[in-house]
């Protein structure tokens, strides 16, 4: 029983890394309807921002908030030279391009700074006992940290003038853009907030790991599509629960037998969902997968 | 000139890969990630049925002393049974970003397995030790056996090259690119799209297979570093930039782009300390080619040529015959006009 809800702690900060990824995976999807694959780099982009920045101040709020600012950058960037110049295109087209920008990112950062994984930690003080759970207090911050980002989130969607443009251009960018929303701002400006809550995520990935590569990003994209399928593409809500229940099944299915295995259990999940609930959990009438 | 024939070996194996790939993807329209696995499969199960039982602490499976032929044949038909579970999957129901992201996970796991289930393939080390396969049969030579290797390969590319185009402009060729074209036109003509969507999937599978099997004949070993899920990127852009359900496209686009990219890559400065520099410029440079021909010109330099409805002579034939061909000339004439009111052509 101990050792279970240990595995469900653990479960839970995987959960909240998870959520982090996927809410801005999902955004960037909401508004653009382009699975972003080069969404992965962007959590690479800032696990390297955060490593120079703490190598060269040695502060860690600076080093997270420098991953977030990086991240907001190259989630701006990509849509503005990217995203935005396939806008009309069939779907399956942008997502291509998507998976050569992911391919020039990596190898960019590879030519630069090299393949091989660096180490990267933080303090992450002592375990400690909450309730059944025993976190470290770099985990509890973790796990505050995608909880406040989830939560304000929420109210930049739901109580906010920005939110509800974004929420327009989801539903019809033709019919948002008639009503007199500047759909192609309001992309923009969601692109930079995707870009924000990833490049955040690609710190604390890298500093709950405690190594990162030019391939790590990437390495957590099938995890990320699986917790965002599971919640529905494009629904932020949906996804948040996507993520806890998919941080949860892919930490204890490792639990019990190897954690190499866990992208061959995501890749499973991923399968039985598609096949079952194309769009998501929480809709409950499944509509045919039409792309 | 050695240095030559290996090049051109490699790239006559790309091309037949190239062109499996444009069966899926050119004629049949599934953006299909999973499609260098089938190779990857297909090399390992050659080498590993060619030479002998593994020495401790090299693991693998099988290791049967197969002569080579028929350890091709064995490593395509099991690739291709590999392929068939994950088609049935993929190809039901889901389609285009969805069926990309299955294929995606599905070679993702395979990449996983092969790497750390060790028994399997000898994990990250790889399997190695099939050396010049028939050469010896054929009393041959360490630099005679290169230019038998080109010669076979590039017999093998041509044979693909002849039938791939004889299926392209074949009845299932046209029905192939009507169901990529519009897949509901198809079903309402009484043809079952996931079928034919599948019988492509597998055709695909067999021609990986069988560059897999020349491929483990020219490298003779084999391990997960040579080949990342991202290098069927490579390809893609090969039958992109010379034009996407195009055969001659396909082969020039191959071979500009491999052998372009071997050339420009070597020729770059080597940087002391960063080896890893120039193949990473040379895959930074592949992602950029794909997106700017995605952009600027996604039906390639040689673009795909249809077939029009050339009228009710298209569709004489027998009675009972007459009214599938006629209905196949016109989902095929209803492509190619589909075809000239869109801007964007080439990809869809």
């Amino acid at each position: 029983m101990h050792v279970l809800m240990l595995d469900i702690g653990y479960g839970l900060v995987t959960a909240a890394i998870l959520a982090l990824s996927a809410v801005a995976f999902t955004l960037e999807y909401a508004v653009s309807r382009v699975a972003n694959l080069a969404h992965g780099e962007i959590l690479t982009v800032g696990a390297y921002t955060a490593f120079f920045v703490q190598r060269s101040t040695g502060n860690v709020l600076l080093a997270a908030l420098g991953a977030a600012a990086a991240g907001a950058v190259a989630g701006y960037a990509t849509n503005l030279f990217l995203i935005e110049r396939f806008a009309r295109r069939p779907i399956l087209v942008t997502f291509i391009a998507t998976l050569g920008l992911s391919l020039m990112l990596q190898n960019l950062l590879t030519a630069f700074f090299g393949a091989s994984s660096r180490a990267y930690t933080i303090n992450q003080g002592a375990p400690q006992q909450y309730g059944p759970f025993q976190f470290t207090q770099a985990e509890l911050l973790v796990i505050a940290s995608a909880v406040t980002i989830a939560a304000l989130l929420f109210l930049l969607l739901r109580r906010t003038k920005f939110g509800k443009s974004v929420r327009a251009v989801a539903e019809n960018r033709d019919l948002a853009r008639a009503s007199g929303i500047h759909a192609r701002r309001v992309i923009a400006q969601t692109w930079l907030v995707a870009g924000f809550v990833a490049g955040f995520a690609g710190f604390v990935l890298a500093e709950n790991v405690g190594a990162f590569s030019p391939s790590f990003g990437n390495g957590f994209l099938l995890i990320t599509i699986t917790a965002t399928v599971a919640g529905g593409l494009g629904n932020p809500y949906g996804t948040l629960l996507g993520a806890v229940l998919v941080g949860l099944v892919l930490e204890l299915a490792g639990a019990y037998t190897s954690s190499s295995y866990e992208l061959a259990f995501a890749f499973a999940i991923l399968v039985i969902l598609l096949l079952v609930r194309p769009n998501g959990l929480l809709v409950r009438q499944s509509r045919p997968v039409a792309a | 000139m050695i240095y030559w024939v290996a090049i051109l070996t490699e790239a006559c194996i790309f091309a037949i890969m190239a062109l499996g790939l444009n069966v899926v993807w050119g004629m049949s329209g599934d953006f299909d990630l999973g499609y260098y696995g089938y190779v990857a499969l297909s090399t390992y199960l050659t080498i590993v049925l060619t030479v002998g039982q593994p020495l401790a602490p090299v693991k693998y499976i099988l290791g049967n002393n197969l002569p080579y032929v028929v350890a091709v044949a064995i490593a395509v038909i099991i690739t291709v049974l590999v392929a068939t579970v994950v088609g049935m999957v993929a190809l039901r129901g889901l389609r285009a970003i969805y069926f990309a992201l299955t294929t995606l996970g599905a070679v993702s796991v395979l990449y996983v397995v092969v790497q750390t289930y060790t028994p399997l393939f000898n994990g990250f080390n790889g399997v190695a030790g099939l050396v010049d396969p028939m050469g010896n049969a054929l009393g041959i030579d360490y630099n005679q056996y290169r230019y038998f290797l080109l010669g076979l390969c590039a017999a093998v590319l041509l044979v693909v090259a002849v039938l791939t185009s004889r299926l392209s402009r074949s009845p299932f060729g046209r029905l192939l690119r009507a169901v990529r074209d519009d897949e509901d036109a198809v079903a309402a003509f009484g043809r079952s799209v996931y079928k034919t969507k599948l019988k492509a999937y597998l055709l695909g599978a067999v021609l990986a297979a069988i560059a897999g099997g020349l491929f483990a004949a020219f490298l003779g070993a084999f391990n997960p570093s040579a080949w990342a899920p991202q290098e069927v990127l490579t390809l893609y852009a090969g039958v992109l930039v010379g034009g996407r359900g195009n055969i001659k496209g396909v082969i020039a686009g191959v071979l500009v782009v491999y052998i372009g990219f071997v050339e420009l890559t070597r020729s770059l400065p080597e940087i002391a300390g960063h080896p890893e520099f120039a193949p990473a410029l040379r895959q930074v440079l592949i992602g950029l080619l794909i997106i700017l021909f995605l952009r600027f010109r996604p039906q390639g330099l040689i673009p795909e040529r249809l077939s029009v409805d050339k009228g009710p002579s298209a569709g004489a034939g027998s009675a009972d015959t007459s009214y599938r061909r006629t209905g196949l000339a016109a989902l095929a004439g209803k492509a190619g006009r589909l075809r000239l009111t869109k801007a964007s052509g080439g990809v869809r």
